[in-house]
């Protein structure tokens, strides 16, 4: 390895830093070969000997690592005020080529998705509103059951009874679809509520 | 050697070195291994951290044909020079005393 490599190695090991740490970083080691060349020796002897004391790039970038770390715990402002932004915005500008290049094929597909998922619904919904129309007709049945039992305890005793278990019979089939359904309705509301609260990762209120 | 070099003690042997004088990178590592055995590595980071905390600024001088970065150190440094050496006297104190109570006896 010579000097060139070396630092180029550094370089590299540093790249998650700041600009301002890796220019700093370099240029002081481009410095300490100058100063560390004895008078008389050969350069590149130099350099190979100068870099077997320094230590690979890997262990000299983990202790400039690790000091600029520790700033920015302890709270150094300048060293807080680096965000890393130029890889987000390389991909932001990504997707907005991509979005651009897919438009043709994607609206159309986007639009037939969107139908597909909206008769979905409608279907679910339509099926889960008969069923409570259906227990709603029991209900409703039961009751008239009830109350004809109740009219009927003058005229015949035992058609009254018999009314009368048939109606609450009917009474309580209809409250058990009807509380079933409820909770049904409710995990399915639930369900597409989640996945978009995880898809949008952060919004929207919890429906519990 | 048995002990090792804090990072605080490191910052106090580099701003003393630099209270001598303004002075450059390499010319403190060889300052440095005078006193204690450490590695060429070592020195950056203490001087980036004295650096970033305004213990010492950096300027650049034209020296055979190209800059060469000199460190000074700042009234701030000399502050804590001041201090730090005053704490590394307490530390020795109170470890003597620990360490050399079983010769005595």
């Amino acid at each position: 390895m010579n000097k060139e490599e070396f630092i180029t190695s550094l370089r590299k090991e540093l790249r998650k830093l700041p600009p301002e740490e890796i220019v700093s970083a370099t240029e002081y080691y481009e410095e300490y070969f100058l100063e560390g060349a004895q008078d008389g020796e050969d350069a590149a002897a130099a350099e190979t000997r100068l870099i077997q004391e320094i230590g690979s790039p890997k262990a000299v970038a983990a202790q400039i690592k690790a000091e600029y770390a520790s700033r920015v715990l302890s709270g150094d402002e300048t060293a807080l005020k680096y965000k890393p932004t130029v890889g987000n915005k390389i991909s932001a500008a990504w997707w907005v080529v991509l979005g651009v290049l897919a438009a043709p094929v994607g609206i159309p597909v986007a639009i037939a998705l969107g139908a597909v998922i909206f008769a979905l619904w409608v279907a679910v919904f339509a099926v889960i509103i008969s069923l409570y129309a259906g227990s709603v007709g029991i209900l409703a049945g039961g009751l008239a059951a009830l109350v004809f039992g109740i009219i009927s305890i003058v005229t015949s005793f035992s058609t009254a009874l018999m009314c009368l278990g048939g109606g609450l019979a009917l009474i309580a089939l209809a409250a058990l679809i009807g509380v079933g359904l409820t909770v049904l309705v409710k995990k399915i509301i639930h369900v597409p509520s989640r996945l978009a609260q995880k898809s949008m990762g952060k919004g929207g209120t919890d429906h519990e | 050697m048995a002990f090792k070099i804090e990072s605080g003690l490191l910052d106090a042997c580099a701003l003393a070195i630099l209270s001598k004088g303004d002075t450059y990178g390499y010319e403190i590592t060889q300052e440095m291994k005078k006193a204690v055995s450490l590695s060429e590595s070592t020195l950056y980071p203490v001087l980036r951290r004295l650096q970033k905390e305004n213990l010492c600024r950096t300027y650049d001088q034209p020296y055979q044909g190209r800059n060469r970065r000199y460190y000074s150190i700042t009234d701030e440094g000399r502050t804590r020079l001041t201090s730090l050496r005053q704490e590394w006297n307490d530390y020795k104190t109170s470890i003597d005393s620990v360490l050399n109570e079983g010769e005595q006896s």
